[in-house]
Parts: structure tokens; C-alpha cells; sequence
């Protein structure tokens, strides 16, 4: 049996898909036959992410009606044989979405894969309830600022509220994930850093990821951040891919920019 | 964090933003627990068959892998 694990964040825009698709390519890469699904119906993106929108002949939403079967629906990566993908559906109905369809879809999943990834709609959003119903495990995506941070308080708090797991008084893991950590603002004390948050939201932490431009390159392309070997971001991901199948890897300093020289440094001291 | 952030912490936004949000998330918290209320009435009147209460604050806290209640019930001093 596979373990599921739900990309969560309590506001939109905070990295969210980008993370679901990095991971699961990540955990493909390290041998793991995974999935990543496309909870966000309405708002069809992880196609996009992955670079397989022209791949996609049916949806979620025709598995779980029963029209296709899980196989018909799911889209196996050109570029890593152990990556698969389901697509959510363009239309706007979250209706479609049920406590029995959504058990039937994760259970399926669940025999199939050793990791599936869930990317969840944003907190505030219908259908978060439905990502999280039946999650092993949750990834809470944050951002350093104050809004995200405030937001996902709120969501971790709905986990363990309305999972089943939690239902069943269980606990569903909860991991963090920072990401778009910005160097030099870090290290200025202009953003909240990662122990602050730490602090503040007491959950373990399973990543932190540094703000870089090839993530918006890797969109733009189709082809997730992690496959650039150049990429800061790419790395980070690689290495919480490695810590999810059970590795022991030391958090890396994100915090402290490479490129500074020691009088910058100083400069920067008293700005 | 450096020598020189460290020793000028108060004036970092940064520091300025947790606490912000230490105190915006614990009234979260509050807030979002209807239950609360409910136990605070029913303790209440537990106690007050015994004692006059003056006060009572419940808290509820995530102290990394524990959660932790905590009841502060104050008593009227005669």
C-alpha cells in the first residue's frame, strides 16, 4: 500500500503545485512509482507544471463517474517512466466531489503507487476538505510572510479536525515546507526565519526552498525545477524527495547568500 | 543571523512579524474552537459548587508534538 501525502497551503500562490510536481518527479526519480493528482478542480495547473497539457484525455472527474477507468486517466511521464499523472477537471463543479468517490479514487491510487501526492485546492477553497479527507500525511506549503504563515495555522487546524484519520484519533503527519526563502532579505531580519516559523506553527519541518528564477524558467517550460541541475531551488527539492523516502539529509544553509563578498556583507549590516 | 542583526533584533521587521503573529494566531485559535465556550460554562459550574469563581481562561496550545490545555480558573477571595 502506497502512502498519500496532500500538498496544503492556507492562501493561494504559494508554491503549492510547483512542490506536488518537484516532489513526485523527485520521488520518481528515486526509483518510487508515484502519482500526482490534480485536486484543484476548476483550476486545472499541474498540466501545465508538468508539461503534459497536450497529454490529457480524461480527467478526475470521469474516473471518479465511473466512465474511464484509473488506467485510461492517468498520464505516464515521457521523461520519467515511474511519473504518472491525473488531471483535474476544467469545469467549475466541485459537486462532483464526494466522500465515497474521493475513498474509491485514493484506495485505487493507493494500490498502484508507493507515493501519491495530492495538490490541493488552497485552504479557503471547496474541495480542500475532499484533498485532505483520506491523506496519510500532509505538506504544509508556506511562504515567509505573515499572511501565508497565519493562513496555514488555519488549515492545519481543519487536518486535524476533518481528516479521517484524525476522525479515527489518529495523527495525520504534518510537515512544512518553506518555500520562496529569500537570502538576503533573511539575512537583513526583513523576513521571518525558518525557526521563527518553526516556533510559531510547531510542526516538523521537511524542507526549506530558496527563492530562484529557474522555478518561473522550469514553468514557462514545462519541466519541473528539479530536473535543472543548475537550479538552488532544484537541489532543495531533491534533497526533501530523499528525507520522504526515509534518507537522512541535514538541512542545508538556504539562508545565506552565495554570492554576497565580505564587504557586501558588511554593507549590508548597516543598511 | 549575525553579530550585529542579533544584538538590533527588536528593530528587525521581521521580528516585529512573529510576534504579530504569535498574538494573531492564538486569538486564531480561540476563535476558531466553538467548543470552548461550552467547556468553560460546564467547569464552571463544577467548580463554583465548591468555590465562587471569579475568571476563567482556557488556552489551547501546540507545543511541538503535544497539544497542551491549559485552564486558569481564579477564585473570589472572601
Amino acid at each position: 500500500m502506497g502512502i498519500v501525502y496532500a500538498v496544503i497551503s492556507g492562501k493561494g500562490g504559494v508554491g503549492k503545485t510547483t512542490t506536488a510536481a518537484n516532489l513526485a518527479l523527485g520521488l520518481a526519480k528515486e526509483g518510487k512509482k508515484s502519482v500526482v493528482v490534480d485536486f484543484d478542480l476548476g483550476q486545472r495547473n499541474l498540466d501545465m507544471i508538468l508539461g503534459l497539457e497536450n497529454r490529457i484525455v480524461y480527467d478526475i472527474t470521469n474516473v471518479m463517474d465511473g466512465e474511464v477507468s484509473l488506467n485510461q486517466a492517468l498520464v505516464q511521464s515521457k521523461e520519467e517512466p515511474n511519473l504518472y499523472f491525473l488531471a483535474a477537471s476544467q469545469t467549475k463543479d466541485k459537486s462532483v466531489l464526494n466522500h465515497e468517490k474521493v475513498e474509491k479514487l485514493v484506495k485505487d491510487l493507493k494500490k498502484e503507487f508507493e507515493y501519491v501526492f495530492l495538490d490541493a485546492p488552497a485552504g479557503i477553497e471547496s474541495g480542500f476538505e475532499h484533498a485532505i479527507l483520506f491523506a496519510d500525511k500532509v505538506i504544509v506549503v508556506v511562504n515567509p510572510e505573515v499572511s501565508s504563515i497565519r493562513d496555514s495555522d488555519r488549515v492545519i487546524g481543519i487536518v486535524d479536525a476533518k481528516s479521517e484519520k484524525a476522525k479515527r484519533g489518529e495523527m495525520v503527519e504534518k510537515f512544512l515546507l518553506i518555500n520562496r526563502i529569500d537570502p538576503e532579505l533573511t539575512q537583513k531580519g526583513e523576513m521571518i526565519a525558518t525557526d521563527d516559523i518553526l516556533d510559531i506553527l510547531a510542526i516538523k519541518l521537511i524542507g526549506k526552498i530558496p527563492e530562484d528564477k529557474n522555478v518561473i524558467d522550469a514553468s514557462n517550460k514545462g519541466k519541473p525545477v528539479i530536473l535543472n541541475p543548475k537550479s538552488k531551488a532544484g537541489d532543495a527539492y531533491k534533497r526533501v524527495a530523499k528525507r520522504i523516502c526515509g534518507y537522512k539529509v541535514d538541512f542545508e544553509d538556504v539562508e545565506t547568500p552565495v554570492s554576497k563578498s565580505f564587504i557586501k556583507k558588511l554593507a549590508g549590516i548597516f543598511k | 543571523m549575525s553579530i550585529f542583526s542579533k544584538l538590533f533584533k527588536k528593530s528587525n521587521s521581521a521580528n516585529v512579524a512573529k510576534d504579530r503573529l504569535m498574538v494573531a494566531i492564538a486569538t486564531d485559535r480561540k476563535t476558531t474552537m466553538p467548543e470552548i465556550e461550552n467547556m468553560k460554562r460546564d467547569i464552571i459550574a463544577v467548580v463554583e459548587k465548591y468555590m465562587n469563581v471569579e475568571n476563567i481562561d482556557i488556552k489551547k496550545e501546540n507545543k511541538g508534538e503535544i497539544e497542551l490545555l491549559e485552564i486558569d480558573v481564579a477564585i473570589k477571595s472572601k
